[in-house]
């Protein structure tokens, strides 16, 4: 039984990940391991260029791990589907699509067709990010944040057994952003999706997270695991909270640790 | 944020804009008219511009073409069918070559050397060719048409191909699609600003290659009209003939913009 429980979520065992480049072998992940528990949300912080994205990429399936192995509710990944979705730092909402098609798009596809009841879900989901108005606009028509809660939307309405967000507010100013941040969580308490989130902002790394990922710079590999314990559904007014406070101070430590006696280890 | 119908009608017709188009020309055909009437180097062989439209227009022509003859229409409507048929041919040809070269890299390494290698002989070196290979004059015509057109299409649909978003590519595996639905869904919609790009390109030489066809080896059509009243020394009727390529030509590029804009509106929302 409790093997069956920890068999779900992500799990990402021993990863290696080589790039052969011009100049030889280069080691952008070396022996990374961590799980992401079933219904929960991980976030991923670390400086940047540490391999995150590559972390990302390989979850999904674009890429293929040198050594070690990804398991997804017991499932091994090889290769990109659906039950994986990612959302991408940089918009890749389809310019020639309607907002709603653009929802409906993954569904559609794997179905063939677009049925009243997809478009009625597609809709909800948009009326909850606020979108309802703009479901037959262009994504060109939209405000950077409102392209980016699109494609949450356009994620979430696949029902991903994982989703994987790779710095989805980056290059939102700081108000938007913090919107965002709590508009995102209502998505995210409201239909609890095993989540890898990645950020390398502390605030909204902890605002977001039940568990977080401190990463090594690069070679990537988990530093240390810290658990959030702050109560959910979360607001914004808890980032003046003590336990918030100490939370932020940790983590602030395990970041400016100096690396060598953590990577010397292995 | 302007309503997508709105787009180019209104900003065309702002009314500063047609003045100033009206004031250019107006001033392209007086300065014409005056070098003309003056007698300015060697213009005094040219008809002026009022001895043109006298001619267009006149009931009964001294040289046999004007707005009221048939066989004006008949020139007319002999080239632009050879030019429809030949564009026809270079877009069900050339765009999913286009597609294949950009979307494969096999097709691309197979196909481009030799594309690249044909591409620069110019339409009027395969007049000799065209005419002992295909029997039929019309069909002759129709490729020297054709070949132009096609190689804008082609390589406009290929650049279009593979200069696609990768995210977009991306994105669309991972909702689930398989390869034909993303030829479907986005390689063929993101491309389509390009295609667009290449078909108007396309006009453009379809009718530059027939004239050029039909002055070397035609027997009837506006180019064939040209040099036939050079060779009478029919000034007017030269004049006629390239006033009616230029706005034939203008006529079917707007043609092929407007449906570019319409298939593609979201560009423009």
């Amino acid at each position: 039984m409790d093997e069956a429980v920890l068999a779900q979520g992500l799990q990402v065992r021993s990863i290696v990940k080589r790039f052969t480049g011009g100049g030889g072998e280069v080691t952008v992940v070396d022996g990374c391991s961590f799980s992401v528990p079933h219904g929960t949300l991980s976030v991923m912080l670390g400086p940047s260029g540490c391999g995150k994205t590559t972390l990302v990429n390989l979850i999904a399936g674009y890429e293929v791990p040198s050594a070690g192995e990804i398991l997804l509710d017991g499932n091994r990944v090889r290769g990109p589907g659906p039950e994986r979705i990612v959302v991408f730092q940089e918009s890749a909402l389809f310019p020639w699509m309607t907002v709603l098609d653009n929802v409906t798009f993954g569904p559609q596809s794997r179905r063939g067709r677009a049925d009243a009841a997809l478009r009625e879900r597609a809709r909800g989901l948009l009326a909850g990010v606020g979108l309802d108005e703009f479901a037959h606009r262009y994504p060109s028509q939209l405000s950077g944040g409102m392209q980016r809660r699109a494609e949450l939307a356009r994620a979430i309405v696949n029902e991903p057994s994982l989703m994987l967000l790779d710095e989805p507010f980056r290059g939102l100013d700081a108000m938007t952003r913090e919107l965002m941040q709590e508009q995102y969580l209502q998505l995210f308490e409201a239909n609890s999706r095993t989540t890898l989130f990645v950020t390398s902002e502390l605030r909204e790394a902890i605002f977001l997270a039940d568990r977080l990922l401190i990463m090594t710079p690069r070679p990537a590999r988990v530093r240390r695991t810290i658990d959030v314990d702050l109560p959910r559904p979360r607001e914004l007014g808890m980032l003046a909270s003590a336990r918030f406070r100490e939370i932020y101070e940790e983590t602030l430590l395990t970041l400016e640790e100096p690396t060598w006696p953590t990577a010397a280890v292995s | 944020m302007a309503e997508p119908d709105s787009h180019s009608l209104r900003r065309r017709l702002r009314s500063s804009q047609v003045l100033l188009g009206a004031a250019g020309a107006l001033a392209f055909v007086a300065a014409w008219y005056l070098l003309v009437r003056f007698e300015v180097w060697r213009f005094a062989k040219l008809p002026d511009p009022l001895s043109v439209v006298r001619e267009w227009t006149a009931r009964r022509p001294q040289y046999g073409v004007s707005l009221y003859t048939a066989a004006y229409y008949q020139d007319i409507w002999t080239s632009t069918v050879r030019v429809f048929c030949a564009f026809a041919l270079a877009t069900l040809l050339g765009v999913p070559t286009g597609i294949a070269l950009g979307w494969s890299r096999s097709v691309r390494e197979f196909l481009f050397p030799l594309l690249e290698l044909i591409r620069p002989i110019p339409p009027l070196a395969w007049v000799p060719l065209a005419v002992l290979m295909l029997a039929n004059q019309e069909a002759a015509m129709i490729f020297l048409t054709w070949i132009a057109a096609f190689f804008a299409t082609v390589l406009n649909t290929m650049l279009g191909v593979t200069s696609i978003d990768p995210a977009y590519v991306r994105a669309a595996y991972c909702l689930g699609s398989r390869p034909q639905d993303v030829l479907r869904h986005v390689v063929v919609p993101a491309a389509l600003p390009y295609v667009f790009t290449g078909l108007q390109i396309a006009m453009g030489v379809a009718w530059f290659s027939l004239v050029a066809g039909e002055m070397i080896a035609g027997q009837a059509g506006l180019g064939y009209m040209i040099l036939s009243a050079y060779m009478d020394l029919q000034t007017t009727t030269i004049v006629i003939g390239m006033v009616t390529l230029g706005l034939v030509g203008f006529l079917s590029s707007a043609l092929v913009r407007w449906l570019g804009e319409r298939l593609t509106a979201w560009q423009f929302s």
